[in-house]
């Protein structure tokens, strides 16, 4: 049995003359590789407030607050990392490609929730006639410029454009509120389903 | 003579898990061994038929640590058994670099843990520190060192450069030259021999009686691989062969494990050269699963793993079945542990590497004494004639 202690003697003698293995981690940085799964980060230039990346989020770690308050309508996204598996299906599906993206942070101890749940605010564009939601102002304008000239197809957007170029606009709106949706809604900012009840169940068509 | 009962668990400093082990023991002798589990049952396949079947991936790989890529390649299996796809060739290569990876710091964690049962700390400290390389590397590859979220159904979901492909060689040549070392260690130490050698037998006939696989059957004589024997992924396009040994003792599980990380870096290493100074597809996007079923299998660090889906055509699976490897291996104890000293017990639990977490199915509780019940075969018999019995009636 003299040959297997002398194999093994070296490596110890190696394990005593060279350096710990472990890294001192508190007091020391540890540099972590490029393509590092750590915590996710909203980014306000490229975010639209769509909520595809808590549609897809596998543990629901985005929260989607939404207040309809017609005087100032917002919807927020708040990222939990406590929930947070940093699977990136956020950043894959985010469709700016911009708006959510992991960073290199990996430790995200804290005392108080408040310190590392982050959140991003959105105004959000509500329907004229039932109040519902249409969806984000800056996700409309986005889907706006994606179309192009196409977008000019619809009232909603013509309105749009022109509240963004500073026009007033040009149609005339009655604000009068009926009880059942009318033709002259269209002029309006409605959401997919008033505007739908709008072409489909007029009141001068029946089916 | 009057027998004694010696519970180990459920919160015992030896196991990683909570699980219950009552041994019945004559004197030093273990004469009979009882094994309680539902400690750590968690609903996954019930969790499972409420999400996307793109988010069921990231579910299955938390069923167990360290088996976080096997799960996802056996769910994935399935969905493309089910949609009747393949995927690119580049993401074969690159799904068995990641299995074999996995399979690579699987072992070397159990030949530290098992050191350490036996009082060997210098060969856990060695060992794990010559895994440490490979789970950096992992964290290159993946964006993680575990939980790799790299399966995709349709492919994978990252591609390997080139730089990576040259750091992960490097690692995997230093690898090899630790591990030649531990294997001779091993085998060569007197001591080591006199506790393993011998030590729970399982014979031929008792792993197919109980049904056992991976390298628990592996070490016993039976020649089983699911990556030979129905191959996926990459496994038919390499030359790799599958360990066996015969006497199916712990000191032959111990041997099959440590020769396999052999034939790991083997296989490895020829994907990288496949791979290399190439560029490829890596996903086959899927946008819809029809109605159907499918069947998944992988050969996990423990043996094959079973996923079995069943679609109706909606945005998640209606059922979704998963048998780990542990179900089977773990039984084993009755044969294993009985007429062992209690000193011995504690390396034959180990020697079959128990996963506890991935075989947890089902735990029954009185709702009104609060108290967990084991419910024996007749009875479960008993409910499901029960059950026809009121069909019958309705």
């Amino acid at each position: 049995m003299k040959k297997p202690k002398i194999r093994e003697l070296r490596e110890a003698v190696r394990s005593l003359f060279s350096k710990p293995y472990t890294t001192r981690f508190p007091m020391e940085e540890i540099i972590v590789p490029e393509g590092f799964r750590g915590k996710p980060q909203f980014y306000e230039e490229g975010c639209v407030g769509c909520t595809a990346c808590a549609q897809v989020c596998p543990s629901k770690a985005i929260e989607v607050e939404e207040n309809l308050d017609p005087a100032n309508p917002t919807r927020r996204l708040t990222h939990i990392p406590a929930y947070c598996i940093n699977c990136q299906e956020c950043e894959r599906n985010c469709i700016t490609g911009q708006g959510i993206k992991l960073t290199k942070q990996f430790d995200v101890s804290y005392f108080s929730e408040n310190e590392v749940n982050h959140s991003i605010e959105h105004q959000i564009i509500l329907c004229s006639h039932c109040g519902g939601i249409v969806g984000a102002k800056k996700h409309i304008l986005w889907v706006m410029k994606r179309l192009g000239s196409l977008s000019f197809s619809q009232a909603d957007y013509i309105e749009h454009i022109q509240k963004s170029l500073d026009i007033p606009a040009i149609i005339p709106v009655k604000h009068e509120k009926h009880e059942k949706i009318e033709r002259d809604e269209i002029f309006n900012i409605t959401c997919p389903k008033c505007r739908r009840a709008v072409y489909i169940e007029d009141e001068k068509i029946h089916f | 003579m009057k027998k004694i009962i010696v519970p180990l668990g459920p919160d015992h400093p030896l196991f990683e898990e909570p699980e219950f082990f009552i041994l019945h023991c004559d004197g030093e002798n273990v004469v009979d061994v009882e094994w309680q589990a539902g400690y750590n049952h968690r609903g996954i396949e019930k969790i499972s038929e409420t999400k996307h079947w793109d988010q069921v991936t990231f579910l299955v790989e938390r069923i167990c640590g360290i088996c976080s890529n096997s799960h996802p390649v056996a769910y994935a299996n399935a969905v493309e058994n089910l949609l009747g796809i393949d995927i690119p060739e580049r993401a074969k290569y690159i799904r068995t670099i990641i299995s074999e990876m996995e399979r690579l710091h699987s072992h070397l964690l159990w030949a530290g843990l098992a050191g350490h049962f036996l009082g060997y700390n210098t060969v856990f400290m060695w060992v794990w520190k010559y895994r440490e390389p490979l789970l950096d590397m992992m964290e290159m590859l993946t964006g993680n060192r575990n939980n790799y979220s790299m399966i995709k159904i349709g492919g994978v979901r990252r591609d390997i450069n080139d730089e990576q492909i040259k750091a992960l060689r490097k690692t995997l040549d230093t690898l090899k030259t630790q591990n030649e070392m531990l294997t001779k260690v091993v085998l060569d130490d007197p001591v080591l021999q006199a506790r393993l050698v011998n030590v729970g037998v399982l014979t031929k006939k008792d792993i197919k009686d109980y049904g056992a696989v991976g390298p628990v059957a592996r070490a016993s004589g039976v020649d089983i691989d699911v990556r030979r024997d129905n191959p996926y992924a990459a496994y038919s396009f390499i030359d790799w062969k599958v360990i066996t040994r015969e006497n199916g003792d712990v000191f032959d599980k111990a041997v099959v494990r440590l020769l396999e990380c052999f034939e790991s870096i083997k296989i490895i290493q020829q994907c990288l050269d496949r791979i290399e100074n190439k560029k490829g597809e890596i996903l086959n996007e899927v946008k819809e699963i029809p109605p159907g079923e499918g069947i998944g299998r992988h050969e996990a660090l423990r043996g094959e793993v079973f996923h079995y889906v069943r679609s109706d055509g909606t945005s998640s699976p209606i059922r979704h079945k998963i048998r780990a490897p542990s179900y089977v291996n773990v039984p084993t104890f009755k044969k294993s542990c009985i007429g062992q000293t209690i000193s011995d017990v504690a390396i034959i639990l180990a020697g079959v590497d128990p996963c506890y977490c991935c075989t947890e199915r089902v735990s029954v509780y009185d709702a009104n004494t609060r108290k967990k019940k084991n419910v024996t075969w007749t009875e479960i018999v008993r409910k499901s004639q029960e059950k026809t019995k009121k069909l019958k009636k309705s």
